[in-house]
């Protein structure tokens, strides 16, 4: 009887120390996260960038089009015809602002998506930090922000999981 | 010992009495009560820098309780109301400012911004906004913009979206397309269970 007492003491005490000595590293832990994964392999940045794509496609096939219209033009075209030239140019500069508008259009949509994707990870990353009481989340980009640092503290899979799985409304 | 295994068989009996708490029956404050709670999971909620998105899945019981505003509801009544608002899966929204600013003019000073904001949220969200059931994206088919006129720091939304079966055969997942304040897409996922799992509304 007295020895399963002790037994039941030990289990409690051992559990009390595990659940102590996780609540004080996770209040004082220093971790960092790999910017360049997170971001690639974020389920929202793969779904934008793909949306991105099939704009760039459809679009650049346009301009290829004309591209190639224009140069079949201009081979064809009398130089002595002013009538000819006249219409030849306006279908050049009718090109070139297609091209223009293209470029711009596809910057600008390149633009608001890293800011989505940038907010959406961040306020997650944010979440994760708070809920696990990390004392500072750093972020190693490979261009020297971070020189060095444990693979022990390298949470970028746990990071991964946690903001895909909250982007996928869990 | 035996005085041991009857407190674990007590402990025991207690956990699976509150785990059970979903098949319980409420009356209409405790319903409502209990369906905000985020922690019951019809209620979603997704922080951002200044703002926050919440979407709350309105179970029909919910709806009928928010309306008749009382725990003493006629039974008659509320199958009656029931029968109209069956066929759809309703949700509401809510944009709020975290600094208890106007929402419509988060981030921004410009009057001529104020108003395309309200023009969007009048007009344009409601495309913005789709279900996915069964593999099955529906539309938006019933939506209201509550407006608050800068006097609460959110505005408020109610839409609606048709339903085949009585019972939720999988997984809804609500999308969200945010296009004012560069958050983007949002998804909000209602698990299956939970939506097969509500509790009943006590009437009389």
């Amino acid at each position: 009887m007295l020895k399963q007492k002790g037994i039941y003491i030990s289990l409690f005490i051992i559990v009390i120390v595990i659940q102590l000595f996780q609540y004080f590293k996770g209040n004082e832990q220093i971790v960092f996260i790999d910017n360049q994964k997170i971001f690639n392999e974020f389920k929202m940045a793969k779904e934008l960038n793909a949306k991105l794509e099939v704009y760039n496609l459809k679009y650049k096939s346009v301009i290829d089009s004309l591209d190639i219209e224009l140069t079949k033009r201009g081979s064809k075209l009398d130089v002595d015809d002013t009538l000819e030239v006249k219409k030849y140019l306006r279908f050049k500069e009718y090109c070139t602002k297609e091209a223009e508008s293209f470029y711009t259009k596809a910057n600008e949509l390149n633009t608001d998506y890293n800011t989505q994707i940038i907010n959406q990870m961040n306020s997650y990353i944010e979440e994760l930090g708070k809920e696990n009481h990390y004392q500072i989340i750093l972020g190693a980009n490979g261009q020297g922000g971070l020189l060095y640092a444990n693979k022990g503290i390298d949470i970028t899979d746990i990071a991964l999981i946690y903001v895909n799985n909250k982007y996928e409304g869990n | 010992m035996k005085k041991y295994r009857d407190i674990l068989i007590f402990i025991f009996l207690s956990f699976l009495m509150s785990c059970n708490n979903t098949s319980n029956k409420k009356v209409a404050s405790e319903y409502i009560l209990w369906i905000n709670d985020t922690a019951n999971n019809y209620r979603k909620r997704k922080d951002q820098k200044n703002i926050f998105f919440e979407t709350t899945y309105r179970p029909l019981p919910y709806i009928i309780a928010n309306e008749f505003r009382s725990d003493h509801i006629d039974d008659s009544l509320y199958q009656v109301r029931k029968l109209e608002l069956e066929g759809m899966h309703y949700f509401s929204m809510r944009i709020q400012a975290k600094n208890g600013g106007d929402i419509l003019m988060q981030n921004t000073e410009s009057k001529q911004e104020y108003f395309k904001r309200v023009n969007h949220y009048s007009y344009d969200f409601q495309k913005n906004i789709t279900l996915i059931e069964n593999q099955d994206t529906i539309n938006c088919k019933l939506f209201n913009f509550i407006r608050t006129h800068g006097i609460a720091p959110y505005v408020d939304f109610v839409f609606a979206f048709p339903s085949k079966d009585k019972q939720v055969q999988t997984d809804l997942k609500l999308i969200v397309e945010d296009e004012v304040f560069g958050v983007g897409k949002m998804n909000f996922l209602f698990k299956k269970e939970r939506l097969n799992n509500l509790p009943k509304l006590i009437t009389q």
